[in-house]
């Protein structure tokens, strides 16, 4: 199957791979995994008073779960956390082409997203107390 | 279940839905020959396929009952992330003794997982108590993900 060139950028260079340390206060992590097909993404956020100032990935995956996960960090970065979590799947299906096929790929990347957020949260709720 | 017999039924069929049978038939009949033959493959592609047997066998015994699609035990999907990225180092430095052993100690527990189905699927027809099927549900989403690492490794 052909991939779209936004695609392909993305999964020839991806953006932001790489991991942070998952106890620092400061991040959260998000670990997924699509039952579809068996494939795993990781993807962690930085906060600072509520704003998402750095994000990173990893993704054993397909090429469109790769570039799903490497433009949602793209696109978290600068956003607060509420804004971060209204990123819909459907906008990253449309923003790279992804076929119906490919649907559930990005659908892992929005769940990664909110994983993240909702880790984040809980551990700094944690931390609070 | 018992693949000699599920193969010898298949050649059996195979021969008696051949289009060559049908040379002189109608249309009609030539048309649901070839229909025939499409579903006898599918059939059995899947039964001949544990994981997929099981997968296909599952919404049926749950009778419409919801599973859990996305379950996991508890700690895997952690489990088979770090699998994966150790999966990276080891493929990459390349030393063919530990590549090839944990291919074994991949490939065995992935056929454990599935002869594991196999005793689950006895239990659940014979009782079908709810637990059994979501434990058989969440074994067939665990072994996706074990295919996966499976697939990783070079032929
Ligand atoms: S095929 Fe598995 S995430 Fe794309």
């Amino acid at each position: 199957m052909a991939y779209s060139e936004k695609v392909v950028d993305h999964y020839s260079a991806p953006r932001n791979v790489g991991s942070f340390m998952k106890n620092d206060d400061a991040v959260g992590t998000g670990l997924v995994g699509a039952p579809e097909c068996g494939d795993v993404m990781k993807l962690q956020i930085k906060v600072e008073n509520d704003q998402i100032v750095d994000a990173k990935f990893k993704t054993f995956g397909c090429g469109s779960a790769i570039a799903s996960s490497s433009l949602a960090t793209e696109w978290v970065k600068g956003k607060t956390l509420d804004e971060a979590m209204t990123i819909r799947n459907t906008e990253i299906v449309e923003e790279l082409s992804l076929p119906p096929v490919k649907i559930h790929c990005s659908v892992l990347a929005e769940d990664a997203i909110k994983a993240a957020i909702a880790d984040y949260k809980s551990r700094s709720a944690a931390s609070a107390d | 279940m018992d693949l000699d017999l599920l193969e010898e039924r298949y050649q059996q069929l195979t021969v008696e839905l051949h289009p060559d049978f049908y040379a002189n038939a109608s249309k009609r009949q030539q048309q649901q020959s070839e229909l025939a033959s499409t579903v006898l493959n599918r059939a059995y592609n899947t039964l001949r396929n544990p994981v997929a047997r099981a997968n296909d066998l599952l919404p049926r015994l749950a009778q419409g009952a919801a599973l859990d699609e996305r379950q996991l035990p508890s700690g895997f999907l952690m489990e088979m992330f770090g699998l994966q990225e150790s999966l990276d180092e080891l493929l990459e430095s390349g030393i063919p003794e530990e590549i090839a052993q944990t291919r074994t100690d991949l490939t065995e527990r992935h056929a454990t997982l599935i002869s594991g189905l196999a005793l689950h699927f006895a239990e659940a027809e014979a009782t079908a108590p709810p637990s059994t099927l979501q434990t058989l549900q969440t074994d067939l989403n665990a072994e996706r993900y074990l295919h996966r690492l499976l697939e990783r490794f070079p032929v």
